[in-house]
């Protein structure tokens, strides 16, 4: 099924091809979770993220829980400080 | 070693300026810079001086690490008292006055009085005069490092210089050095105005020698390479601070519209991705990035605006490059105040430097007079004709420069948003503590982040904890007291030490430990310099509480303490700091008045 | 085998670590006032470039010199300056086209880039490769390949 991916920064890089401003229609197995979705895309699996599910926040312990849905909206952003 | 062990006191009533030793016993117990400078301060002034008098007295502070090979050493403190908030001053700035003042031999530079007329210093070593500044007051920064550099026929000399808006004490005058870095918050620039001192000119052959060359440089390389290998650094690298622009936007913690909104449409326009996006014509907002004096990071931005662009399509003086955006100043002069034109944003950059303002308090000064425009309290009337809705662009770009010159409705703009609201009757909509604005992250969103900024000794400010982990993993109020004091103590220790507080995106305090230990005699301990940390934090609200402010300042507005985030992942909350001050003030050994104990003070040995 | 320091400008980022390590490692202390690399920034820092001597052939500095101060080491193929020789006459500053050689008043000698005998620590120190040690018949070379694929 497919979901919407986005990211930015330093993660950008393991977004596939065909992104638009750093969002992308991606293609997961049925049942995927949010840490499905970061291994499927190469990113380290134990970084430092804010991850979101339609505009909810997904803490570090659930990334392997909450199962996703099609047409969801995941954000996979990178760990930052301030400026 | 690592300290200089050498200070310069100027007296600009006397024009006279004389070197001394440095207090070690002062620098055993505060290491340098931020903890230093507030010694000082604490022992040479009343704290109830007024903050442009001549009784206020003005410390650039470098630390043991500054202009040293450890990474990032360029930093340096201006410490005083605020005229924006009336409360202790910690401003912190990069780029290379700071690594020279120390090259020039000396820890500090404090400065007392108040010089009849407008005069600037220039210091070359031991060699240090009282100058007239006839030909650079009443002339901007960028002009006024131009006039030095070739007055002295010196390129290399360092300057920290004020624009008019810091001679003419707009509330959030800022000092500039090296024509695009500032010690920006609290109104510091707006003190050296009062004083009637227009700049600081430094050039230093003296160098910096360390207590341990070998164990140093060995702490310097296997830390150097920790740093590198980091991902924030990384981050830092490639997009500079703005990157932080998408996590809030998605996050929902990005103060939209004087903070009636967390989240704003106009992102994808002013993100780091529009940065490096290349227009038709052309034309790319980024250029390069830049370091500043010891950086392995190179954070800095460094661009240029659309020559086609109405700000400066027919001021060729501005068709040159100069600093980009960082988060605060695309927050400040985006979201804020609904404005997504990327060349508007970097335009109104390049006036905060060339005229000395801070970008943060200007735009959320803005953000309230706009939100005044829009109900009616004040008109065209009141803002030379200027449309101040929401989103005008040509808006922003106007007020800046009427503020930096301080012009027009500029001198409204230049008392901050506090008294700018209470002049209007409606202080509520300045979005600040203590009278100074926030940065760009909203409390309703990020708990931690509210009991920081509204325990923050210097007024509202990002940069004196670290939260981010704890506030993106819960976002309610629940055990973000500890991390707050934890990270309080810490960044008051980093802000000591003569390096950038952007190390903490890899480094630990034994990171930091392993370095200053090898620099500097006596042994110095990750506990010994946690305390150093908590004695700074302290001793800067012993000097608060005898300035006036009591618990009552630590406190948010009431539209995040009491109207629910309109979106985002924190819908619907609002800031749970009642619930989290408490703890706070125990954990920190205070009573419940905020007040610092016997107890705490003795162990601190305050 | 002689190499060479290759400047990439568009690499440097003006952080002068460059700057420090050269000095401490010919003086012993941080002190880029006596670094004999030098970073020039323009442009209000769009453009830094390094610079420093590039021990050329011509070598005028070693020829003007009344008091032979100035040999070339036979294995770097570096100009150095002899301390003890030097007698601080000031003739070298004078004779190069560069400025890559200057006069250090502390000590009443001259200073200039000796490739810190054939391993520079500029170029250990910068943490982009805006500095590094080459063979000198290549310095061109990553330029070149840049071209040819470009053109």
């Amino acid at each position: 099924m497919k979901i919407q991916v986005r990211s930015a920064g330093v993660l950008a890089k393991y977004l596939p091809a065909g992104s638009i401003m750093n969002v992308v229609e991606l293609e997961i197995a049925e049942a995927a979770t949010p840490l499905d979705v970061i291994k499927q895309l190469g990113m380290p699996i134990n970084g430092q993220y804010f991850v979101a599910l339609n505009g909810e926040l997904v803490t570090k312990n659930e990334r392997d829980c909450r199962t996703l849905a099609a047409n969801d909206k995941l954000s996979i952003m990178p760990p930052l400080r301030g400026g | 070693m690592g300290w200089q062990k050498k200070i310069l006191r100027v007296d600009l009533t006397n024009g006279t300026a004389a070197s001394e030793p440095l207090n070690m016993e002062w620098a055993n117990l505060y290491l340098g810079e931020r903890g230093l400078a507030t010694k000082y301060l604490w022992e040479n002034m009343d704290p109830k001086a007024d903050a442009m008098g001549p009784g206020n007295v003005l410390v650039f502070a470098t630390g043991p690490l500054t202009g040293t090979m450890a990474s990032t050493s360029g930093r340096y403190a201006v410490v005083t008292k605020g005229p924006l908030t009336g409360a202790i001053a910690c401003s912190n700035s990069g780029g290379k006055f700071g690594a020279e003042l120390k090259f020039a031999g000396y820890d500090l530079l404090v400065i007392h009085g108040k010089s009849a007329t407008p005069v600037y210093l220039h210091i070359v070593d031991d060699n240090v005069e009282v100058l007239p500044a006839d030909d650079i007051w009443g002339t901007s920064v960028w002009h006024t490092e131009e006039w030095v550099k070739q007055h002295h026929q010196d390129p290399l000399i360092k300057v920290a210089s004020i624009g008019v808006s810091g001679e003419r004490g707009v509330r959030f005058a800022c000092i500039v050095n090296d024509l695009h870095r500032a010690a920006g918050r609290s109104g510091v620039g707006a003190v050296m105005g009062s004083k009637n001192l227009k700049a600081v000119a430094v050039r230093g052959t003296v160098g910096v020698k360390v207590y341990d060359p070998e164990r140093f440089m060995e702490a310097v390389t296997k830390t150097k390479a920790l740093l590198w290998d980091s991902d924030g650094r990384r981050s830092l690298t490639e997009h500079g601070t703005n990157a932080m622009i998408d996590s809030m936007q998605e996050f929902g913690g990005l103060p939209t519209r004087n903070f009636q909104e967390v989240q704003f449409g106009g992102v994808d326009k002013i993100n780091p991705a529009a940065m490096v996006e290349t227009k038709p014509s052309g034309h790319r907002n980024l250029i390069t990035n830049k370091a500043c004096f010891g950086c392995t990071i190179a954070c800095g931005r460094i661009a240029h605006i659309d020559k086609e662009h109405f700000t400066i399509v027919n001021r060729k003086e501005y068709w040159h490059a100069s600093g980009g955006l960082e988060y605060e100043t695309a927050y400040a002069f985006g979201p804020v105040v609904g404005i997504d034109d990327i060349d508007a944003l970097t335009f109104a950059g390049f006036l905060m430097n060339e005229h000395g303002m801070d970008p943060i308090s200007f735009g959320v000064t803005l953000a309230a007079a706009m939100e005044l425009y829009e109900m009616g309290v004040i008109t065209d009337k009141d803002t030379d004709g200027v449309p101040l809705n929401f989103g005008n662009a040509e808006a922003l770009t106007i007020m800046a420069e009427k503020t930096g010159k301080y012009e027009g409705f500029g001198q409204i703009l230049g008392l901050g948003s506090k008294r700018m609201c209470e002049k209007y009757g409606h202080p509520e909509l300045s979005m600040s503590v203590k009278g100074q604005e926030f940065a760009g992250y909203d409390s309703r969103a990020l708990q931690g982040m509210g009991l920081g900024y509204a325990t923050s000794n210097r007024g509202a400010c990002h940069l004196k904890h670290d939260t981010f982990a704890e506030d993106m993993e819960d976002q309610t109020g629940k055990g973000k007291a500890r991390p707050c004091k934890d990270s309080q103590d810490v960044t008051a220790m980093v802000d000591s030490s003569g390096v950038c507080l952007f190390t903490t995106s890899s480094w630990g305090v034994e990171e930091f430990q392993q370095q200053i230990d090898a620099a500097c005699e006596g042994d110095w301990t990750v506990d010994r310099l946690r305390e150093v940390g908590e004695r700074t934090w302290n001793l800067e609200r012993q000097f608060n509480l005898a300035a006036g402010l009591t618990a009552k300042d630590d406190t948010l507005p009431k539209r995040l303490l009491e109207v629910p985030a309109p979106s985002g992942t924190a819908k619907g909350r609002v800031s749970e700091l009642g619930k989290m001050l408490p703890e706070y003030y125990k954990l920190r050994g205070w009573t419940a008045d905020g007040v610092p104990t016997k107890k705490t003070l003795t162990r601190l040995g305050l | 085998m002689y190499k060479s320091l290759l400047i990439d400008p568009e690499k440097c980022t003006s952080c002068l670590q460059c700057e420090m390590a050269c000095s401490f490692e010919h003086e012993g202390v941080f002190n880029p006032a006596k670094s004999r690399i030098k970073v020039f920034e323009f442009e209000h820092g769009r453009t830094a470039i390094p610079y420093t001597c590039t021990q050329c052939d011509e070598a005028w500095c070693m020829q003007a010199c009344p008091v032979d101060a100035i040999t070339m080491n036979r294995v770097t193929g570096a100009k150095e300056v002899n301390d003890s020789l030097c007698v601080g006459c000031k003739v070298c500053t004078l004779a190069c086209p560069f400025g890559t050689i200057n006069y250090n008043q502390n000590t009443g000698k001259v200073i200039k880039c000796d490739l810190c005998g054939g391993d520079p620590e500029c170029a250990k120190a910068c943490p982009t490769g805006a500095i590094t040690y080459v063979n000198a018949d290549w310095t061109g070379y990553e330029r070149m390949r840049t071209w040819a694929l470009s053109s």
